[in-house]
């Protein structure tokens, strides 16, 4: 049955790729358009760039007269809606036309005129010179306004980006009591101007590249250089240029393209919406890729406990933050093994649970028709359930079917004698953690009906299994070289793992990911009253 | 040649060791009815008996640092004689394998799974085992810090809660046996978890060492793993009593009777779930130095293909080894006393005398300076 | 790739393979069980048979109505089941009330272990190895010995308890708060039966019937030579048996003196045993005893400052004590039942005198001496200083 299957994939394959390579002709076209010079002939390139464009309604073509004596002839090539309007008649249109002391015979060459008009004319900071139409073309797309004239045989590029976006808002995902509320939009100049704003070191880097044959998505990944590693950096753009793809929609795409096991349940690029956070992993070595039309910054490499840890808990002090953090922790075993406990305990190791508690447990399940695994297989898939129509519901609706399916549902199965009531308190349990390790809920949902059959299987010795095979998983991942579980088993930087030291105590980067400059404070002693930074007044 | 590519630091190398002893002390049956209250002296005279043994190794270790035992042999007794020699090693550690394989497949069925048959529990867990081997060193010696620390944790936990049910009686009167059970005691627990550390040897040049250190790790992981097995022999001792001689699994025993409150149920599940793990560290960690001495033997690239039949024939091995696990303690008390030495001293010694002889250490390392110019 | 994701597949298909074939065997779903809550063994009236009983709690009983009033008619269902069974082995009759029910039995949860009488007295060590070996049995199980026949003290409903067995097993607790040989799990048991020359010791329970109700008591504890029943010490007796062991943890020592009486709360106590050995090598125990209290009542002592009347009591104590303590120890000199473990204790301190003494150990005890110090601390005299009494008589 697998070969047939592979023979269909493969067919599959085939008459893609086929597909792909099938129409070579109007790629080589592309290239010539590409290549092909602008001529100088303002109407003849108009025509040109028309054909390019096809029929589009939102490219503008305004052809116009400027100089002295408006003898002069220009034109401006612009997708409306990308470019704002304001720079558009305010620092391009309105000089233009009301500068009356250009003249074509002032000037003795053309290279003259245009750069009067680049550098006393327009009003904008960001002008260059392209001389393919192809060139042109992109820059149009990407939202500038070219700036063409009768008889120059180059263009300039005014940056005229200006289309709606949304404003910096509190982020969806991961709101936080204490500490900063902006979250990245779907903007890139925006995201990487967040990040900047946070690092003012010379050292950050932001190197552009665009990824996707169609969409062009304009990608950038940061780092802080002698921060960062240097091995990592060009791993990370190794694994973004050999992308081969038309389309990038996300940062999702990113890293499902670049991660290390694509065949794990865990993953193995981080991400967050938050700069806050974003600049916080680049301090620390990691590489942040940025992709145009996403909110969500991907980061490289991740450690598996990179997702006990929130911003939060470097925002309040160290001792409920490492108490926070030994919750998540037990949050996320009892998400994933709390149900399989419980049918291990109630279907193997009865002996196990104290005499009166069994005997409630006993009189709850009597009488219920089902075995207790299926029980708990039902109960929940009917939580997935509710959690999927939840989350995609419209906010108000979401909330009905979560109190009709919980609450109405939950109560008349149990009191209709379904279920037991140990069970749904269980799997009510279980769901409730699962929201204390978000970025490894994924992996909980799956790992939880793993361990539920193991345990339904095997009992208690199937859960120890359990726990060992992905303890195995675990140790034999890698992210980006670094491996997955590195400070978990107390090879270094153990300052912050299970529990969060002060900060000053931090003084040294994670030594696995980190390059050249691996300190972070100079001195790890603790801020003290009598040192001689403070001020006498403090002194009592 | 250099199947191993990988290597593990010093601390992890350590934890190893422990948690190699301290997965021992579930086999504490086989010498508690022989010394009954006495069994904690036992092990202190064990440790002072290992001393001398372990400086073997790390004599061994210390002079080819770069080789394991197989090379060893091969460098010392020469192409034949080597081959000879590390085929006996091969021998034993492939039996060391299956008997804690067996041990954990009777544990297991002892203690949760008294109806499954344990060909069904042995095949998942050698699979699992398996699974860790095939990545290799790091992934197999991971986690030793983490299940030392967690059944630390564990051990220290059952000491708070059961300090109430613990007699200080049961430990008298003291050196009142007959000299034979002290020498057998002695003889068992020194052969059994303490002097199996010389399939350490095996993977001491894949450890980062700075050369000096490598005694005080090898002898802190001895040391600590053996004060840990005094803890666990001391609990169970002050719990059970006179009655501890009863018990085929007398730690299992002493977990049952700790209740954590008056209601609160019992420790036996974690204690359960926490020897598997520990068990699981120990088979792993002798089938992956199995896998690495036949493929050193038979000077092979890679063991990976010979994982899965090595697992199948361990799984059989471990079968038509004994038929009860009376044989099983019968061949504990009577025959590993007799048989362990020959690899846990003797060879080791006969080697390094050889070697001393042959002056061998030096032309090595002459050897690696040449190496080094090249 | 697609070739890595072939592996994948193959891999997983092995495990799960493996993982299904393999389970299953051990699953006991809760409804297919019967918690065996206690278990009773009576001498059965054939020779050589015994007869084991044991009590189920009820699965239904415990979701209809939490307290419904006894006093309608009919009274409410009870809660435990009890079967019964007569076989030559304890093994034997468990498996024939296993296949003998609807479903299993299951021990894990056994709570008490009552010996009839009869059976006592015959003998329990055979029927003990059956409970130590069993898998399902646990050895903190509270081993107890029925003052006539063990069924009918399973069968007595205890008041406010749903199943009676996890009432017994409350009522040791209780009692075991004043001393933990006030109940004996079976570990405690055979750690005595193990040592060579200790006699154990088991509570006695007894159904006391009384005008419209029957209840359960625990009264003594029933003497054992090896693991023959020969006779029984009082609670009284047992008291100054705990003296000994150094183990009275709570519990009140009333005090009768000329001037008043009082009643004193033990707090704590203290022994620490020692032998000496007189010129022809004959054994005498001494300890010194040491207990703490607190004043719980006082009646009577008109007329005297604190300082007096506690020296009063502190003498009035010693003498409470001692006479516990001998009341004690006389009753089993005369059953020649070494319940403290004398013999052990000087096995364990003095291994090589003992070898000589360990033969004629049997005629040395009931002629054993004890050398008895003891010394009474009152800590507390309660939430006053002062009797109201006391200022009364001082006034007048």
């Amino acid at each position: 049955m697998f070969k047939y299957i592979n023979k269909k994939l493969r067919y599959g394959f085939f008459r893609l790729t086929e597909q792909n390579n099938h129409p070579p002709k109007p790629e080589d076209d592309s290239k010539k358009t590409q290549e092909t010079l602008i001529s100088g002939n303002l109407t003849a390139d108009l025509e040109y760039i028309r054909k390019l464009l096809g029929t589009s309604s939102d490219i503008k073509m305004h052809e116009f007269r400027y100089g002295e004596d408006f003898q002069l002839k220009g034109a401006l090539v612009f997708v409306d809606g990308l470019v704002s309007n304001e720079i558009l008649t305010e620092s391009i249109m309105k000089p233009l036309i009301m500068n009356r002391n250009l003249s074509p015979f002032q000037t003795s060459s053309m290279q003259k005129t245009l750069d009067t008009v680049r550098q006393t004319i327009l009003c904008s900071g960001d002008i260059t010179e392209k001389y393919t139409i192809g060139e042109l073309v992109e820059s149009c797309l990407s939202g500038d306004t070219v700036f063409l004239s009768e008889g120059f045989d180059k263009a300039l590029i005014i940056s005229s980006k200006g289309w709606e976006k949304r404003s910096i808002t509190e982020p969806q995902t991961e709101s936080v009591v204490r500490g900063p509320r902006e979250g990245f939009t779907e903007n890139f100049r925006t995201n990487t101007a967040l990040i900047r704003r946070r690092i003012k070191s010379a050292n950050l880097r932001l190197d552009h590249m665009s990824i996707g044959e169609k969409t062009d998505t304009n990608v950038c990944v940061a780092y802080i250089d002698g921060v960062a590693d240097p091995n990592i950096v060009d791993t990370v753009k190794a694994r973004l240029k050999s992308i081969n793809t038309d389309a990038i929609m996300d940062s999702g795409y990113i890293e499902q393209y670049i991660e290390d096991h694509p065949f794990s349940l865990f993953p193995t690029v981080g991400y967050s919406e938050k700069p806050d956070v974003i600049t916080a992993r680049m301090l620390e070595g990691r590489v942040a890729i940025i992709s145009d039309g996403s909110p969500f910054v991907t980061t490289a490499p991740m450690l598996l406990l990179e997702s006990f840890q929130t911003s939060e808990d470097y925002y309040i002090r160290p001792y409920f933050a490492s108490l926070l953090r030994i919750f998540r922790y037990l949050a996320f075993i009892i998400t994933v093994s709390a149900p399989a406990f419980f049918i291990a305990l109630t279907t193997y190791h009865q002996e196990l649970i104290p005499t009166t508690l069994l005997l409630t447990i006993i009189s709850a399940r009597e009488g219920t028709p089902f075995p207790a695994t299926l029980e708990a297989i039902i109960l929940i898939l009917s939580f997935e359930i509710l959690r999927e129509a939840g989350v995609r519901l419209p906010r108000p609706l979401g909330q009905a079917i979560s109190i009709v399916g919980a609450l109405v549902m939950g109560e008349a199965a149990v009191t209709a004698g379904l279920v037991g009531a140990p069970m749904v308190i269980t799997i009510a349990i279980t769901a409730v953690a699962e929201f204390a390790v978000p970025d490894q809920s994924e992996a909980a949902s799956i790992l939880r009906i793993i361990f539920l059959v193991l345990a339904s299987v095997l009992g208690a010795y199937g859960i120890a299994l359990g726990f060992l095979g992905v303890l195995i998983h675990l140790a034999s991942l890698k992210s980006f070289g670094v491996p997955y579980c590195t400070n978990l088993t107390f090879n270094h930087n153990m300052q912050d793992s299970y529990i969060r030291m002060p900060l000053w105590f931090m003084s040294k980067r994670p030594k696995a990911i980190v390059g050249q400059d691996k300190t972070r404070n100079k001195t790890n002693t603790p801020p003290s009253p009598l040192s001689k930074n403070s001020s006498p007044e403090e002194n009592p | 040649m250099n199947i191993e590519k990988s290597r593990i630091s010093p601390l992890q190398f350590m934890f190893a060791i422990m948690c190699f002893i301290r997965s021992s002390s579930l086999l504490s049956s086989f010498f508690t009815p022989i010394v009954n209250q006495d069994s904690w002296l036992v092990i202190i005279f064990g440790m002072i008996v290992s001393l001398p043994v372990l400086w073997i190794y790390i004599s061994l270790s210390k002079a080819f640092p770069k080789s394991n035992l197989i090379e060893i042999n091969d460098l010392v007794f020469g192409r034949i004689g080597g081959k000879i020699i590390s085929a006996f090693y091969l021998w034993f550690f492939f039996t060391l394998t299956a008997l804690n394989l067996r041990d954990l497949g009777i544990f297991v069925g002892k203690s949760t799974m008294s109806k499954t048959p344990p060909v069904l529990i042995i095949i998942v867990f050698i699979l699992l085992c398996a699974w860790a081997v095939y990545y290799g060193l790091e992934v197999v010696t991971r986690y030793g810090i983490v299940f030392i620390l967690i059944s630390s944790a564990i051990l220290l936990l059952s000491f708070l809660v059961s300090i109430n049910i613990m007699h200080r009686e049961s430990f008298l009167p003291i050196l009142n046996q007959p000299l034979k059970s002290y020498i057998q005691g002695t003889n068992i627990i020194t052969m059994i978890p303490f002097g199996e550390l010389v399939v350490f040897l095996m993977i001491v040049p894949y450890v980062d060492f700075k050369q000096k250190k490598l005694v005080r790790y090898f002898m802190g992981g001895f040391l600590l793993g053996g004060l840990l097995l005094l803890a666990v022999i001391l609990r169970d001792l002050a719990i059970l009593g006179n009655t501890l001689k009863y018990f085929s699994l007398p730690s299992f025993e002493t977990l049952r009777i700790i209740r954590l409150f008056d209601s609160l149920g019992h420790m036996e599940i974690l204690f359960a779930i926490l020897l598997i793990i520990l068990l699981f560290f120990k088979v792993t960690l002798l089938f992956y130095i199995s896998l690495l001495a036949l493929s050193y033997w038979l000077k092979i690239e890679t063991f990976r293909p010979f994982i899965l039949p090595v697992a199948a024939l361990l799984v059989a091995y471990s079968f038509i080894m004994f038929e009860s696990s009376m044989q099983q303690t019968a061949f504990a008390r009577e025959i590993i006393p007799f048989f362990w030495p020959i690899f846990e001293m003797l060879l080791p010694f006969i080697t390094l005398i050889v070697a001393y002889i042959r002056e061998l250490p030096k032309k090595n390392r002459e050897k690696e300076k040449e190496d080094v110019k090249v | 790739m697609l070739n890595k994701f072939k592996k994948f597949l193959f891999l997983l298909m092995v495990f799960i393979l493996v993982f299904t074939a393999s389970g299953c065997y051990d699953i006991r779903e809760l409804d297919s069980l019967y918690i065996v809550t206690g278990m009773a063994m009576d001498k059965a009236e054939q020779p050589g048979l015994i007869e084991v009983s044991v009590q189920i709690a009820k699965p239904g009983a415990l979701g209809s109505g939490g307290g419904g009033d006894k006093k309608g008619g009919g009274g409410e269902e009870k809660a435990t089941i009890i079967i019964d069974s007569v076989k030559r082995n304890v093994i034997e009759a468990l498996e024939a009330l296993r296949h003998d029910s609807s479903r299993t039995l299951f021990m894990h949860h056994n709570q008490v272990l009552i010996f009839g009488r009869e059976q006592a007295e015959a003998g329990i060590l055979p029927y003990l190895d059956a409970s130590m070996r069993d898998q399902e049995t646990r050895l903190e199980v509270m081993v107890l010995v029925a003052d006539e026949k063990a069924k009918d003290v399973l069968n007595t409903e205890i008041k406010a308890e749903k199943y009676s067995a996890v009432g017994i097993r409350r009522m040791v607790d209780n009692k075991r708060s004043i001393s933990k040989f006030f109940g004996i799990d079976l570990l405690t048991l055979v750690s005595k039966l193990t040592e060579e020359t200790t006699s154990p010791l088991l509570p006695i329970i007894k159904i006391v019937e009384e005008e419209d109700l029957t209840r359960l008591s625990l009264t003594g504890m029933a003497v054992f030579k090896k693991d023959k029943m020969i006779g029984k010490i009082t609670e009284y007796q047992l008291r100054g048996y705990s003296w000994v062991m150094g183990e009275l943890k709570s519990g009140y020592l009333p005090v009768k003196l000329k001037q008043g009486s009082s009643v004193m709360y033990v707090k704590s106590s203290k022994n620490k045993l020692n032998t000496i050995f007189k010129p022809d090598g004959k054994p005498i125990m001494s300890m010194e005893i040491e207990g703490v209290f607190s004043v719980g009542e006082l009646m009577g002592f008109e007329e005297m400052d604190t300082k007096q009347i506690v020296d009063e009591l502190k003498k009035g104590a010693e003498q409470a004590i001692r006479k516990e303590i001998m009341s004690c120890f006389k009753s089993v000199q005369s059953m020649k039942a070494d319940i403290y473990g004398f013999g052990d204790y000087i096995n364990k301190h003095h291994p090589k005198k003992w070898k000589t003494l360990k033969p004629q150990w049997e005629e040395l005890f009931p002629s054993l001496e004890l050398d008895l110090k003891i010394k009474v601390e009152i800590k507390d005299t309660g939430k006053i200083l002062q009797s109201p009494q006391m200022e009364i008589g001082r006034l007048s």
